[in-house]
């Protein structure tokens, strides 16, 4: 029972009960699956692979090809080097990808192995390539390892030539791929061309016939990641996920970037746009005027039943901080904010929206679900917003979850659709005023309901 | 039209010759494989399902993260007080801990667990970085229980060890737990051994063994809860019902406590009635023969119509399952009560006839000669809990009659026919779909040839997905529901858009 939560607060230092994070290779395998024809390789046992895969998995309803190096006794003696060798030939002979990337798990990164001296002059067929990033699980969370696999895709393949390609680098960050899609339209209306890393468009959702040796058509192509140290501009979308990406694209090829929140909700993407639009040099397209207006206008019109409503948020940092932003500024309080992912940015930036709009709230890094119920019980709120392992917390408080973020695993279709750019805000606006008033209906009488 | 076993024989032509058998494809180095490790199994195979038990994952905090809850959402709590299904503990180790050690932290997380919550016990699974750093989890598990009064179990489950992570926790509890109890047990006391025991089937076998008397003692795998198993060496039989390996489990019980066992299987008409009918010769009382007899009958009686209208609407049809050694075998039980024809095709490696991963588990270990004391231990009667239930002549009377200590009483009719390829590949699943033309395609669970044959239309049980259930005498019937469901699903109308159907 999730009940046993009790009331008083306990102070811990050692245990974490409910975690908000998964590890490293989690994100690192998200990333790699952005990369068109990419076979991720899980440089730990076969476990790690599964656990991960398998969520990822739950979360987009569509299984991902995954290898892995399948350590045992031998390698925790002895060293992993020959079953990483063995599985990189045994990869490109039997799936004949594009390219490899090779992430580290806990397992060997507490072995020690040097990846680098072993991948250095390991013959791979011509024209593919070979990428690795060290992603140990006992440091950070799913969004650091995303962003180590980002990095270092960058640091191996990205290169200046002499041609400018006149485009913008987007670096989305942990999001669904329907927030790709829309971030990409954004994009094109605003005139900018742009290359985004990763894209997991077309990764997950897509039937068909997929044999051994074939790959999605959607993510990155690799020749893109090259063309990246020639873009003009890059576009960070999150401090967590992206922003190490940028700063090694800017200290590898000269590319400046601009760091930014995830463009959710209606501020966040104002900046987002206007960052076009000084990039593009071109005027606001007319169909994301007329999405701007929308949005404004259902504000106006469903203020009454979500202002000053007191929501508790958890899960990946940027998404938390967009979300809150956008919350606050319809009048909602974001009363709690917690993640998993540890970093003292989440804490400063939330509590510079806490003091932008006056609010009284409590923002914890590094935080776990057991925390985020006492603070529950002591001090309740309407709504929760977070993934689906808020569903439990949702039923012991008696509150209503609206589903958001990583990973939604008892939901299905969500990760079709956006929650970023105006669109987005009006799909979370929707998700939000249905949560409020269904538990208005349900906690009023029958004489008390009304058709309108 | 072309008959089943021709249809076969040309996709054999297809296929012959065309690859060697490989060694072990699992085990190889940079192959698409979704195994899981002996922590997966150890904790989520027969320590999550238990109730009453506080789980300390001790390692980084994903191991626990990706762990928790799962596809056993249907377990009843004996006691809500000690019911720790819904959440997940972990020591969180950090990088300071990865190289000072993690015993502190583990001390301070079993101290904080004991007071938070006061469980009547707590298992720590170990997890990777453990085994490297070389905590002595016993020693503190022992110190701990010493200082708490709180019984503490420590698995040693780091995952990248060969020993399946079921094996350990089996053993484990055999050791720890089995025996320490003395409550008074039924005429008919039998434990379930199996991880199917679970949902709405567990309520169904519940159901059933009820009314025919039997007592069910404890459940290992299953829903089960802590203080049953404490008492489950006073049953008499364990009945076997599971893909895994846990066959050495009930030896060592037959070893240890003087329990025999039985394969039982609760999936399709002919097994079920073949598992009640060997328990009744067990126990060998008329009593629960006839019993036993009216309950089939009943219950045979009361299925009857629906089985002939379904029958009539599926007969003749040919189903492709794709093998795997967890559920196919299952699916293929309820197509022989429906009269489907099912073709088994496989990757060699998964089904050679009784073979199980019991047996591909040893064949690892013995080629890979992984040294392990364990494996090899006999345990020793352990005389105080010692029982004898049968006189040794009438038992060798029921043995030669119906099947003691054997799983092969049980085992499903003959697939309609099979179709064994070693290292099968997308490729080859396509041509072979081509070949059989079949009305339903079953990809099984390893989601790897999911994405073959979209052409045909397929049925996705996902392992993981207990929502749907086919056991016990109304089985076949939602078995059948669910296959018409998925054949006349109207997308497979709309599958190809207008545009791209050549004129």
């Amino acid at each position: 029972m999730i009940d046993l939560t009790s009331k008083e607060p306990v102070t811990r230092q050692a245990l974490r009960i409910n975690p908000i994070a998964g590890c490293q290779p989690l994100g690192a395998m998200y990333a790699s699956l952005g990369i068109h024809g990419c076979m991720p390789h899980s440089y730990g046992t076969s476990g790690c692979s599964r656990f991960q895969k398998t969520l990822l998995k739950r979360h987009f309803r569509k299984s991902s090809k995954v290898t892995t190096s399948v350590l045992k006794e031998s390698a925790a003696i002895f060293g992993g080097d020959a079953n990483l060798k063995t599985a990189i030939k045994n990869i490109f002979e039997t799936y004949n990808p594009e390219i490899v990337a090779v992430h580290t798990t806990c397992l060997s990164e507490t072995i020690g192995d040097d990846i680098k001296a072993c991948l250095y002059d390991f013959p791979i067929p011509e024209g593919k390539y070979l990428i690795h990033a060290n992603t140990p699980s006992y440091t950070g969370s799913h969004i650091t390892g995303f962003s180590n696999m980002v990095s270092s895709a960058i640091q191996y393949l990205a290169q200046v030539t002499a041609n400018p390609n006149n485009k913008a680098c987007i670096l989305p960050g942990f999001i669904n791929p329907g927030d790709m899609k829309e971030i990409k339209r954004i994009s094109r209306l605003m005139g900018v061309d742009n290359i985004m890393f990763p894209d997991t468009c077309g990764v997950f959702g897509q039937r068909g016939v997929e044999r051994i040796n074939e790959y999605p058509a959607g993510g990155t192509k690799v020749a893109n990641i090259i063309d990246l140290g020639n873009c003009k501009k890059t576009f960070a979308l999150g401090k967590y996920a992206s922003e190490a990406a940028a700063v090694q694209l800017k200290n590898q090829c000269g590319v400046p970037f601009k760091l930014m929140d995830l463009p959710i909700g209606i501020e966040a993407t104002d900046r987002f746009i206007m960052e076009l639009k000084q990039l593009g040099q071109q005027d606001v397209a007319n169909d994301l005027e007329e999405e701007r207006e929308q949005l404004i206008d259902i504000i106006l019109d469903a203020h009454s039943f979500f202002y000053n409503k007191k929501v508790a948020l958890f899960g990946d940092p940027d998404i938390i901080i967009a979300l809150s932003e956008f919350i606050a500024g319809i009048g909602m309080i974001p009363q709690y904010a917690v993640t998993g992912t540890p970093g003292a940015y989440f804490e400063d930036r939330m509590q510079q929206i806490f003091s932008k709009y006056d609010i009284d709230g409590i923002a914890k890094s590094s935080a776990d679900l057991f925390d985020l119920q006492q603070w529950l019980k002591n001090d309740p709120v309407d709504l929760l917003m977070g993934d689906t392992h808020g569903k439990l917390l949702a039923r012991a408080e008696d509150v209503p979850l609206v589903r958001i973020g990583f990973p939604i695993m008892d939901r299905h279709v969500h990760s079709y659709l956006p929650i970023v750019g105006y669109r987005g805000a009006i799909r979370i606006l929707e998700m939000i005023l249905n949560a409020l008033m269904d538990r208005f209906d349900r906690d009023h009488p029958e004489n008390d309901l009304v058709f309108i | 039209m072309v008959s089943i076993t021709e249809r076969k024989n040309m996709a054999n032509k297809v296929l012959t010759g065309e690859r060697a058998i490989s060694s072990l494809m699992m085990d190889m180095p940079g192959m698409v494989c979704k195994h899981g490790c002996s922590y997966v199994a150890c904790r989520g195979l027969v320590l999550t399902p238990i109730s009453g038990i506080l789980i300390i994952t001790h390692g980084p905090v994903g191991c626990s993260y990706y762990s928790w809850g799962g596809n056993r959402l249907r377990h009843q709590a004996a006691n809500a007080q000690h019911d720790y299904f819904s959440n997940s503990f972990s020591t969180h180790m950090d990088e300071s801990d990865i190289i000072f050690g993690g015993e502190k932290k583990l001390k301070q997380a079993i101290k904080e667990a004991v007071e938070i919550f006061r469980p009547p016990v707590i298992a720590i699974c170990s997890t990777c970085p453990i085994g490297l750093i070389g905590d002595d989890v016993q020693s503190i598990a022992e110190a701990a229980e010493k200082e708490y009064g709180v019984k503490v179990i420590s698995f040693s489950c780091e995952g990248f060890r060969s020993i399946p992570g079921y094996r350990i926790a089996n053993m484990g509890i055999i050791e720890n737990v089995i025996g320490t109890g003395q409550n008074n047990v039924g005429k008919y006391p039998v434990n379930i051994i199996g991880e199917f025991y679970n949902g709405q089937r567990a309520k169904e076998i519940a159901r059933i063994f009820k009314h025919i008397g039997y007592d069910i003692v404890a459940v290992l795998m299953g829903d089960g809860n802590y203080d049953d198993l404490k008492n489950a060496h006073q049953a008499k039989l364990n009945l076997f019902n599971s893909d895994k390996v846990v066959a050495d489990l009930v030896e060592v019980m037959q070893d240890k406590f003087g329990t025999d066992w039985m394969g039982f299987n609760f999936i399709g008409l002919d097994n079920i009635i073949n598992s009640l009918k060997n328990m009744a010769d067990f126990f060998g009382t008329p009593e629960l023969l006839s019993k036993t007899e009216d309950l089939i009958a009943d219950e045979l009686a009361k299925i009857q119509d629906s089985m002939d209208d379904y029958k009539m609407k599926l007969k003749n049809r040919i189903a492709v399952i794709q093998e795997d050694e967890f559920v196919s075998r299952h699916y293929q039980a309820l197509f022989s009560d429906l009269d489907v024809n099912p073709v088994m095709v496989g990757n060699e490696l998964f089904c050679r006839p009784g073979q199980n991963e019991m047996s591909f588990m040893s064949a690892v270990e013995r080629g890979c000669s992984t040294p392990d004391t364990k494996l090899g231990v006999r345990y020793d009667t352990d005389l105080e809990h010692y029982h004898i239930n049968l006189p040794v002549r009438l038992y060798e009377q029921i043995k030669t009659k119906t099947t003691i200590n054997d799983t092969n009483g049980v085992h499903s009719k003959m697939a309609y026919d099979s179709i064994l390829i070693p290292n099968l590949t997308h490729g080859e699943t396509e041509q072979l779909l081509n070949t059989i033309q079949p009305d339903i395609y079953f990809p099984g669970i390893k989601e790897n040839f999911a994405g073959v044959g979209t052409g045909y239309r397929s049925c996705f049980f996902n392992a993981d997905d207990y929502r749907f259930d086919y056991g016990g005498f109304r089985g076949a019937i939602h078995f059948a529901q669910d296959l018409l469901m998925a054949i006349n699903m109207s997308v497979w109308q709309n599958n190809v858009a207008p545009w791209k159907i050549d004129q």
